[in-house]
């Protein structure tokens, strides 16, 4: 089988890159037609808050599932979940069948991490886990349920749970997650989870649109200190202290500094190392992300309770790979929000933290394409000094530049465009685009959430010593504490807005 | 003005076990270093023209990624391309 990037269009239709633009313009288009009266999105399920006791009491699947419109009201809440089975497993097996995965093993991988996912998501919201006790939405749930005790971490609970249940998977149940590999696909799950995140950000740019720049343009900073600080610092010490090779030191370096496995792999194919160093390296890469996404959100979130943006910003530029990044944000958003809520009774907007950790790594990942474009011309002419004439394409900047960045910007601009253009169908427009932002979008969440966890081997770890060593101090020691103080210093006192 | 007779190939480049290889439907070299596997392209691909009076051979060559491991390509779905131009 051959896998040639040839032309520019080569692999819009068998990446998963370019499906999860696939992926998130379909639900896009489908919810965009609320402006004309139809509704095609109103199916999605969404989950309810609940108590055990109640449940028990009179159980009822009305109490833990309803239809994410009025329009489908009348849908038994089961039915719903059908509903959403069949329309999101019938489009990943086409975008599994296009990318050529074994859609049979896809198929029956992703209807197990799919109900496991919704499990989780409905055990997470069980009162007890997910209920803070003040005023939301115009009902406290923990007065409602009488709750003498609570964990009070919003949705954080169901992300946690998912992930706790992938690892498990993963690292006990090790031929059911050989079998779930196939379809656990966590960065197209993520990615396309930000092309939905876009529409979020449009909804919210409508709102406060001077926030929303403010956090776009300072992310951009993020890139400066990953390219031109946080490179150098580690390749150096790749070189000095721990004495790697010119090549395994800029791999290294471009996995910790930049955006993970697939800087890792545009690096080494860049300065054309043998395949086998960037794929060695990205295990390692992947479980230092799991190990920053279970302690990252916790940690800032206790440290700097009144710094949401800070720790957003810090994350997005500290977590690697787009997966791990994003899901750390996600629990952060969730934790900080419901923390905040609980002591001072505000309630702050959802996503502007997740919206800090995704904008400041998207800004990091568009520029791999450029920053491994030069790498290869210092190797071509500083580093192996060929006498043989050659020449890079510029077509390479393209072919390793993140392509769900293009559906996120769609689906975020088409949104400010709808508010200058037609104000009036505004209202209309946020109906469908309301369900594909919110329950889609923190499914393919949950999905990346339990997906990440199959996929992380710790005990890959084993015999990776002196580089796993270098990874940690270089991401604890170096890139962790100057990323936070960066963000500090372009997000000091940014908090999102209040909630109505 | 002498005009140079530039000839376009294409080979396709793998990386497996210790060897690189480049290949297209009329020859396959290999070597373990990428620097001697261009050497033994530079050499080898004149014999494939008929033409003597082949000035410059332009070779894209492009790697496959489907060697690389299944769950990787999730992350990223691309490794290199390069044009070599050998002169005689």
């Amino acid at each position: 089988m051959k896998d040639i990037n040839r032309k520019l269009t080569d692999g819009m239709l068998k990446t998963e890159d370019w499906w999860a633009v696939w992926l998130g313009l379909i639900m896009f288009f489908a919810g965009l037609l609320t402006i004309w009266g139809i509704d095609l999105v109103g199916w999605m399920t969404k989950v309810k808050t609940w108590e055990w006791t109640n449940l028990i009491s009179d159980f009822s699947w009305d109490k833990l599932l309803k239809t994410s419109t009025g329009n489908y009201a009348e849908l038994h809440p089961l039915t719903s979940l059908v509903y959403t089975y069949i329309i999101f497993t019938s489009i990943t097996c086409l975008g599994a069948y296009f990318q050529k995965l074994n859609v049979k093993k896809f198929f029956l991988g992703f209807t197990i991490i799919f109900f496991i996912t919704w499990i989780c998501w409905i055990i997470g919201n069980e009162a007890h886990f997910k209920s803070v006790d003040a005023i939301v939405k115009g009902e406290n749930y923990f007065k409602t349920y009488n709750l003498t005790w609570g964990l009070q971490l919003g949705g954080g609970f169901s992300y946690m749970l998912a992930l706790t249940i992938g690892l498990i998977i993963g690292n006990f149940f090790k031929n059911l997650a050989k079998f779930l590999q196939e379809s656990a696909k966590p960065e197209w799950f993520i990615k396309t989870a930000i092309v939905y995140l876009g529409i979020k950000l449009g909804l919210m740019s409508m709102k406060a649109s001077g926030f929303a720049i403010d956090l776009a343009l300072s992310g951009a900073a993020a890139v400066f200190v990953a390219y031109l600080l946080f490179w150098p610092i580690i390749y150096y010490m790749s070189r000095r202290f721990f004495k790697l090779g010119r090549d395994a030191a800029a791999v290294l370096s471009s996995g910790i500094s930049i955006c993970g496995v697939s800087a890792a792999i545009a690096t080494a194919g860049a300065i054309r190392a043998k395949p086998i160093l960037p794929i060695a390296l990205s295990m390692l890469i992947v479980i230092f992300a799991m190990i920053e996404l279970v302690i990252l959100p916790g940690f800032y979130a206790t440290v700097a309770p009144n710094e949401p943006i800070v720790n957003g910003a810090a994350m997005g530029m500290t977590v690697k790979t787009d997966g791990a990044d994003a899901a750390a944000g996600a629990i952060l958003d969730e934790i900080m929000v419901s923390q905040h809520l609980k002591e001072t009774g505000e309630l702050w907007q959802e996503d502007w933290i997740l919206a800090a950790a995704v904008l400041t790594k998207i800004w990091i990942d568009v520029f791999i394409g450029v920053w491994a474009f030069i790498l290869a011309l210092i190797w071509m002419y500083k580093v192996e000094k060929r006498s043989t004439k050659s020449n890079i394409p510029l077509s390479e900047i393209w072919f390793r530049f993140p392509k769900f960045v293009i559906g996120y910007f769609i689906t975020w601009f088409f949104y400010l465009f709808i508010i200058f253009i037609a104000p009036d169908a505004k209202d209309a427009a946020s109906v469908g685009a309301n369900v594909v932002q919110s329950p889609m979008r923190k499914m393919m969440f949950m999905l990346t959430f339990v997906s990440i966890g199959v996929i992380t081997d710790f005990s890959k770890l084993k015999g990776m010593g002196k580089l796993a060593i270098l990874y940690a101090v270089g991401l604890f020691i170096v890139i962790a504490p100057i990323a936070y103080g960066v963000a500090y210093i372009f997000h000091h006192g940014m908090v999102p807005p209040l909630a109505k | 003005m002498k005009k140079t007779l530039v000839i376009n190939a294409e080979l396709q480049i793998t990386h497996v076990k210790k060897y690189w290889y480049a290949e297209n439907n009329f020859i396959k070299l290999k070597a373990k270093k990428l620097s001697d596997l261009e050497y033994k392209i530079e050499t080898n691909l004149p014999n494939l023209f008929t033409n003597k009076k082949t000035k410059e051979i332009k070779v894209r060559m492009l790697y496959n990624f489907s060697t690389f491991p299944k769950w990787l390509r999730q992350y990223h779905s691309h490794y290199f391309n390069r044009t070599l131009i050998f002169k005689y």
